[in-house]
């Protein structure tokens, strides 16, 4: 039998491409099964429990929130309010100045009091040096602690935060995010239920704040976006959250925690190393290391997402911001996946190495350049005469006629 | 070449997807296709319709129950030691498990937000309208999340005849079901329900603990007199515990046992220890001064 170079390539794009979609569909429908569960698990899990109990627990695990902040000076000040209205027990809210060139600071200072403190810093993790550190003086403020330090981006500014942190669990936010009154509690829940597993990180749903009512650093009303682009966004948060991840922590090989808002483990992620300074993915990174930490130490552990809204983001509604939001994020998928290639179809790694990583890098990595050549080929087939248009318009029919019937149910 | 040929896909997978990719075979795909379509669309329907009913339905009745429960109560304040005088209406749909189901959902959201003799008019209400039944047959569920529902009316509604039951479910494998047992038995007798910590086998969670300990703080403190025994147990989660309540309600006379913790060779144990120690030292100087 011979086949030519021609019917070769050929085949490799249908072939190849028509598989991939059948996996890709395959993995949504999957992943659907083991969200629904999930969702359903976490409604009757949670019906009757009291959050609240936590706050004025003397056992309840110490807490460091760590909200690193460059160029921030317009709303910095509204921020730390809304963050200081948290009602915890044991809690210090740490604020990382990354060398703004604006006037934070001097803001911050004189917003709150601060006065700089002498304070040794254990040097755990290294970061750029801390040019000083600032308590506040008034009672009220007590638990902020403001640190001041060179640029060295947001990877740098989370582990200066993390040599100072004194809590047993730290709490990564973005500043400008909206937490609910309640978020802490339900984000630090899974870390006391010891059901046989070390809970090593936790996050839950973000959602989008745009032309959201905000009152004094607590969001009253919840609108749609009146932009388009954020209109669209806050649909795919609201799928990628509710069906993606809450799919994969019930198979426990969750490999992100949203950089907005999630909470780490803290004496693990010091065994780690901290933060990568090296990658722009850093809160992929960080998940995909301290899981590769516990495989390797061969220790039980559990990666927890929590299906509920926790924390209110504003997203981007200029293409050029989104264009580069995007960017970044995939730039630190790649730089993650390249990272840890080790985990690649590595049993060792039991889920992580065979199924986690596997759907990560063709599925979500490579989705954009298969996508583009699957496209590119059909277009140079098309201009070849190659396409049988009859058979493209039926098999087009019958993709959306099964698009529209296996929609997500309108409520 | 060769190689390839060898690498390239089957004759019968070609014809496989040749006949799955003609015109004749995808006419008849997207007919099937667009039928499945209209099933699932008049099954959505179907289910949809469905809802809005029942919803109607409990919406009907939580209004109706609602009504007449505040103006019971509001006549049952007037005249005490009367019984509830129930509408025929009423009585008629209470007679359904539906109804009577909603009307438990009632009266636990009703519990948990009264106080004083208003409360206590609920409990009436509840053991009137013999809803314990429901409540019993929660409990006798094989779905773990009935169950906890049922023990949560057992303590809600201080049904203290079933402590039995739940002193069964505190060591259930089910961590739901145990935690919630754990909290109905506190929840109704305070210290003296921590008799159940010498049976409990499994692991007594973080969350489990600050949970008993924030209930326990809604009763008057007692003696720990079980506390040598609770220190000497083989479940470290009941020790660690044990030292909790030490460190939040400090006997001096425990001192030593206490001390003792430090040496034992579970880490969690020995962290735990040490901070009783230093909550009982502080205590112990307090009360010196």
């Amino acid at each position: 039998m011979h086949i030519s170079w021609e019917t070769i390539f050929s085949n490799f794009f249908e072939y190849g491409l028509f598989f991939y979609s059948v996996t890709l569909l395959s993995c949504y429908i999957g992943l659907s099964f083991f969200s629904m569960r999930e969702l359903n698990f976490y409604e009757r899990k949670t019906r009757a429990s009291d959050f609240k109990v936590l706050a004025p627990s003397q056992q309840a695990p110490s807490i460091s929130i760590l909200a690193p902040a460059f160029n921030e000076s317009a709303t910095i000040i509204e921020n730390i309010k809304s963050l200081l209205t948290i009602y915890y027990n044991d809690l210090q809210i740490i604020v990382i100045n990354d060398g703004s060139k604006d006037n934070s600071i001097e803001k911050m200072v004189a917003a709150y009091d601060l006065v700089k403190t002498e304070m040794e810093i254990p040097g755990l993790i290294q970061t750029k040096p801390v040019k000083a550190i600032y308590k506040s003086t008034n009672a009220a403020y007590q638990r902020l602690l403001v640190v001041d330090k060179e640029n060295g981006g947001k990877a740098d500014s989370l582990n200066a935060g993390i040599n100072i942190a004194s809590g047993e669990i730290i709490v990564c936010v973005d500043v400008d995010c909206i937490l609910e009154q309640d978020a802490l509690f339900k984000i630090v829940k899974p870390f006391l239920e010891n059901a046989g597993k070390r809970v090593i990180a936790t996050g839950g749903v973000v959602r989008i704040a745009n032309s959201c009512v905000v009152e004094h650093g607590k969001l009253v009303k919840v609108n749609l976006p009146k932009s388009f682009l954020a209109k669209m966004q806050a649909l795919e948060y609201i799928r990628s959250f509710l069906l993606g991840r809450m799919a994969w922590s019930r198979l426990n090989g969750l490999l992100l925690i949203s950089g907005a808002f999630g909470a780490f483990d803290k004496s693990i992620v010091i065994a780690c190393g901290g933060y990568n300074t090296n990658t722009v993915g850093e809160d992929m990174e960080l998940v995909v290391r301290m899981r590769r930490y516990m495989h390797e130490q061969g220790l039980p552990y559990a990666v927890i997402y929590i299906p509920e809204p926790l924390c209110w983001t504003e997203a981007p509604v200029t293409v050029k911001v989104l264009q580069r939001q995007r960017n970044r994020w995939t730039r630190g998928t790649i730089e993650t996946l390249r990272d840890h290639r080790k985990l690649f179809f590595n049993p060792k790694f039991g889920l992580l190495g065979m199924l986690s990583y596997p759907y990560w890098f063709f599925f979500e990595m490579m989705a954009a350049p298969i996508e583009f050549f699957g496209i590119l080929f059909f277009v140079i087939m098309g201009i070849l005469g190659e396409i049988n248009w009859p058979v493209f318009g039926w098999f087009f029919a019958f993709i959306w006629s099964c698009a529209f019937s296996f929609q997500p149910l309108p409520f | 070449m060769e190689l390839f040929n060898d690498i390239a896909p089957s004759i019968a997978c070609n014809n496989l997807l040749n006949i799955a990719v003609s015109v004749g075979f995808l006419k008849n795909a997207v007919i099937v296709a667009l039928i499945s379509c209209l099933i699932v669309l008049l099954v959505i329907l179907a289910f949809v319709l469905i809802r809005r009913i029942k919803r109607r339905i409990r919406h009907r009745f939580q209004q109706l129950f609602r009504r007449w429960l505040a103006d019971a109560i509001v006549q049952l304040a007037l005249n005490p030691n009367q019984a509830f005088v129930i509408s025929p209406q009423l009585t008629k749909l209470l007679q359904k498990r539906y109804h009577r189901l909603l009307a438990l959902d009632e009266l636990l959201i009703c519990k948990k937000y009264l106080k004083g003799y208003a409360m206590t008019m609920v409990v009436q209400l509840y053991e009137q309208l013999e809803l314990r039944k429901e409540t019993d047959q929660k409990l006798k569920s094989s779905i773990w999340s009935r169950v906890v529902r049922g023990i949560q009316e057992i303590y809600v509604f201080d049904q203290y005849d079933a402590m039995d039951q739940l002193f069964a479910f505190a060591d259930d494998d089910n961590p739901y079901i145990r935690s919630e047992a754990h909290f109905g038995v506190v929840n109704l007798q305070g210290f003296e329900a921590l008799r159940f910590l010498k049976q409990v086998r499994n692991s007594l969670s973080d969350w489990d603990q600050i949970n008993l300990l924030h209930q326990l703080t809604l009763f008057e403190a007692r003696p720990l007199v079980e506390m040598p025994e609770w220190l000497a147990l083989e479940n470290k989660s009941v020790v660690v515990f044990a030292l909790k309540l030490l460190e939040a309600y400090p006997e001096q006379q425990y001192y030593e046992l206490v001390k003792a913790c430090l040496d034992n060779e579970d880490l969690m144990v020995q962290k735990q220890a040490s901070r009783c120690l230093d909550k009982m030292d502080t205590w112990i100087k307090q009360q010196k001064d």
